[in-house]
Parts: C-alpha cells; sequence; structure tokens
C-alpha cells in the first residue's frame, strides 16, 4: 500500500478524484476526515480543535489515531499493492501531533499519554507502506486554495499553521528527520502541485504517469 | 484467566493477598495503579481531574483504558488458565466510564470517540476472561473501608460517586444489561463480603472454596468457550 501525503488545501481529494482516470486499477481509500469533522451532537471536533486548540488537540489526536489505526491495521492484511491511502498514522504523529505539541496545544502529560497509544498502536502493530506520494505546494498556494474551499471548520486556520504543517511535512518526507529506521528507507515520490491540475489535464496526466512509474519501481 | 471485580473499598487486594495464601498455585495480578495515581503525570492528571472533572475525564479515561487494555493483551496470550486480575477494562468500561459520562463530566462527543477506542480494543482485541469473580458489599461498608485505609488520593470519593459505582458493577456483571453479547455469558461467582473476611479466616476460607469450586466448574466446561486466542491481526476486520 502506498499513502499520499501533503498539506492542507494542497489538493490531495481533488487529486485521487482525478487519478481513477488515468490509473483504473488503484483502489483508493480516502481519509475519513468527516469523522472528526462531522457535527456530532452539535459539535465539529475539527472546528473545535482550530477554535481553541488547548482544549481540543488532546481529543482530536486520540480520534485521528484511532480511526486511522483500524483503517491501517485493515488494509495492511490486503495483498494487492496497488492502493493508495489518504494520509496516514505518520502524518498524523510525525505532522499534526507533533506540531500540536511545539505549540502547546497538547500538555506534556497529554503527550505522554498519547505516546503512549502511539507506541502501542504504530510502532507495534503497524506495517510500513511500499512507498508515500507526497503532493507538495507552497503554504501560500495551500492557503488560497483552503480560502477558496471554504469548508467551515477551517474557518480559522491560519497561514501561520500551515507553514508549520509544511516545514513537518518536509522533514518527516524529504529530510527523514526523527523517523524511526524501518521509516527511513521507505521512498518517497515528491509531486509539485504548485501549478493547477484540476483544470489542467496535462499537469495531471505527468502526475499520474509519474506515480504509475513509481509504483513499478519504488527504488 | 479471571478477572475479579468489585467497588472501591470492598476489599480486593486484601482479598487476593488471603487467598494466595490459601490457594498456592493461584496466581493473582493486582491493578495497574501506578500508571495513573502514582507516577508523576498520572498524580498531576488525577489532580488536574479532581480540579476540574469536566475538562479531564475524557483524558483520564484514556489513560486508564491504555493501561488496562495494554496488560490484558500482554497477559491473554499466557496460556495458564488459574490466573487472577485484579480489576480489568471491562469494569473500566461498564463501570467507571460509563459512570463518568452519565454523571456528566463527558460530552457526548467525546464519550463517542471514547467508544470508538473501546469498541476496538475492548470488543476486537481482548479476549473475555473464563469467568469473573464479584466482590459485593454495600456502598456503606465499602465507604467506611475507604475512610478506614484513608488512602490520600480517594479523599474526595463520597458516599454517593460509590453508590454510583455499585450500581454499574450490578448493572454489569449481575444484571449483564446492555453489555457485549461475548461478554454477557462469562460466568460470574458473587461473593458478598459485607462481612469482614480479614479478620475472620472462617469467612475467607469459604470464599475461597466458592473461588476454588468456581474455578473447577468453569475449566471444566472449558471447551465451551472455545478458542480464547485473539490476536491483532486477525481481529480488525469488520
Amino acid at each position: 500500500m502506498y499513502f499520499l501525503e501533503g498539506n492542507i488545501g494542497v489538493g490531495k481529494t481533488t487529486f485521487l478524484s482525478l487519478l481513477p482516470e488515468y490509473l483504473p486499477d488503484l483502489d483508493i481509500v480516502p481519509e475519513p476526515v468527516d469523522i472528526w469533522d462531522r457535527s456530532v451532537f452539535g459539535q465539529s471536533l475539527l472546528a473545535n480543535f482550530y477554535a481553541n486548540p488547548n482544549r481540543w488537540a488532546y481529543t482530536l489526536e486520540t480520534l485521528t489515531l484511532i480511526c486511522r489505526s483500524q483503517d491501517h491495521l485493515r488494509e495492511q492484511k490486503k495483498t494487492n499493492h496497488k492502493r493508495l491511502l489518504e494520509r496516514s498514522i505518520y502524518s498524523g504523529h510525525y505532522c499534526f501531533a507533533t506540531t500540536g505539541f511545539k505549540n502547546k496545544c497538547l500538555s506534556e502529560i497529554e503527550w505522554d499519554i498519547y505516546n503512549k497509544w502511539v507506541n502501542f498502536l504504530i510502532h507495534k502493530q503497524c506495517l510500513p507502506p511500499r512507498g508515500f506520494v507526497y503532493l507538495k505546494a507552497t503554504p501560500e498556494t495551500c492557503f488560497d486554495r483552503v480560502q477558496k474551499r471554504n469548508r467551515p471548520a477551517e474557518e480559522s486556520l491560519t497561514l501561520k499553521y500551515l507553514k508549520q504543517v509544511d516545514i513537518v511535512h518536509d522533514d518527516f518526507l524529504v529530510h527523514k528527520k526523527g523517523l524511526s529506521k524501518n521509516l527511513q528507507q521507505i521512498p518517497t515520490l515528491v509531486l509539485d502541485c504548485n501549478e493547477d491540475f484540476l483544470h489542467n489535464p496535462k499537469n495531471m496526466r505527468k502526475h499520474a504517469e509519474k506515480l504509475s512509474g513509481f509504483m513499478q519501481n519504488p527504488r | 484467566m479471571y478477572i475479579l471485580e468489585g467497588n472501591i473499598g470492598v476489599g480486593k487486594s486484601t482479598f487476593l493477598s488471603l487467598l494466595k495464601k490459601q490457594c498456592s498455585d493461584l496466581e493473582v495480578i493486582t491493578e495497574p495503579v501506578e500508571d495513573w495515581s502514582k507516577q508523576t503525570y498520572g498524580q498531576s492528571l488525577l489532580a488536574n481531574f479532581y480540579q476540574n472533572t469536566p475538562r479531564w475525564a475524557y483524558t483520564l479515561e484514556t489513560l486508564t483504558m491504555f493501561c488496562r487494555a495494554r496488560d490484558h493483551m500482554q497477559e491473554q496470550k499466557t496460556t495458564s488458565p488459574n490466573r487472577i486480575f485484579e480489576r480489568s477494562i471491562y469494569s473500566g468500561h461498564y463501570c467507571f466510564a460509563r459512570n463518568s459520562y452519565e454523571s456528566g463530566c463527558m460530552l457526548k462527543l467525546e464519550w463517542r470517540i471514547y467508544n470508538q477506542w473501546a469498541n476496538f480494543l475492548i470488543h476486537q482485541e481482548c479476549s473475555p476472561p473464563i469467568g469473573f469473580i464479584y466482590l459485593k458489599a454495600s456502598p456503606e461498608a465499602c465507604f467506611s473501608r475507604v475512610q478506614k485505609r484513608n488512602r490520600s488520593s480517594e479523599a474526595a470519593i463520597t458516599l454517593d460517586y460509590m453508590k454510583q459505582i455499585d450500581f454499574w458493577h450490578d448493572h454489569f456483571l449481575i444484571n449483564k444489561k446492555e453489555v457485549s453479547p461475548t461478554l454477557s455469558n462469562i460466568p460470574v461467582l458473587t461473593l458478598d463480603c459485607n462481612q469482614d473476611f480479614l479478620n475472620n479466616p472462617e469467612n475467607m476460607r469459604r470464599h475461597a472454596e466458592r473461588v476454588k469450586a468456581f474455578l473447577e466448574k468453569t475449566q471444566y466446561g472449558q471447551t465451551q468457550f472455545g478458542d480464547k486466542t485473539c490476536t491483532f491481526s486477525k481481529a480488525t476486520s469488520e
């Protein structure tokens, strides 16, 4: 299995919706974002989090962790390699939770408990993917796209936050900083997504071709 | 494995230490309270929890669930059946977390998320025990024992809280209401612990006899419970 990673607003969902046209054999598993953005009893946890991160970071991180782990554990048992999953327990951990802790949205206690779950689930139960596919655009471009799509939960999202998330994605996928040994060896395909690929089929075709080649020969 | 359950203060630790003396081939495993009440961060989490329960209940419940699930999954790999655990992921869930939610300490949103974990860990990854042993005494008796033992972390416990916990224990172990089907078939031995058994060896001897008989009876018919091994790799499919 492969993971599709990238900043908020880079166009992961769009990318995945266009991909079947080019790679019809590929199984696609979208991020279960509606679980944390669904309005449960009048509250979206994601909206709560953006509005008051200190109160909600731990809650959000544990929810995303359990959802991603369940998906991961289910998917890693399948033998067909041509599967692309949107986001992963790895970006959830190395990008989002870590940023939350750096920003002091998670207290020491919460970080400690969160890491108990991570060690238990990620490091003991989850097998690394065959490769990562990293959609990369400048934080400014991503921010612009976030504003255009106008999702209610994302109203309080700032450019500053997208810049942080961009840096930790590079650390994780390009520089492979602080990763466990078995993750360091996993190859990453970086696709430059600064140019629009939704209205520009040529760009999208190039991305799909690169992806196809990567899956045939990831190393 | 067997699980010993009961209200705070009913005498679980005392019971296990005395039982061990009478049944030497029995292994007893005490509750891993150190993870959330003895370590430094556990102390501060408990302190946070008592100061501002609605803010910290979800955090505390996920920590206790983690510790219990980890231990349960570790222990279920051991094949020797004659082991008794103090408390479990089940009472943590059906009694304490449930009470925390019902008494308004967790939001519905948090309860939903908590249950997502519970469904995954408890119902998919943990195999049920062979039987439960339920030490039962009135909340008043438990409360008076709690006051006598005078543990600092228990200073804030009220009789009202003990009554709630008593109710949820009965709900779970006697009435078996709202319990998952795999658990409602598990036999329960209820021991009346209103009378003191620490200073009354005759009472303790009777309890021990009943435990032994329960162990024999449940293991004699063990095949009916089927394969109890449950691993991560095969338990996750829906």
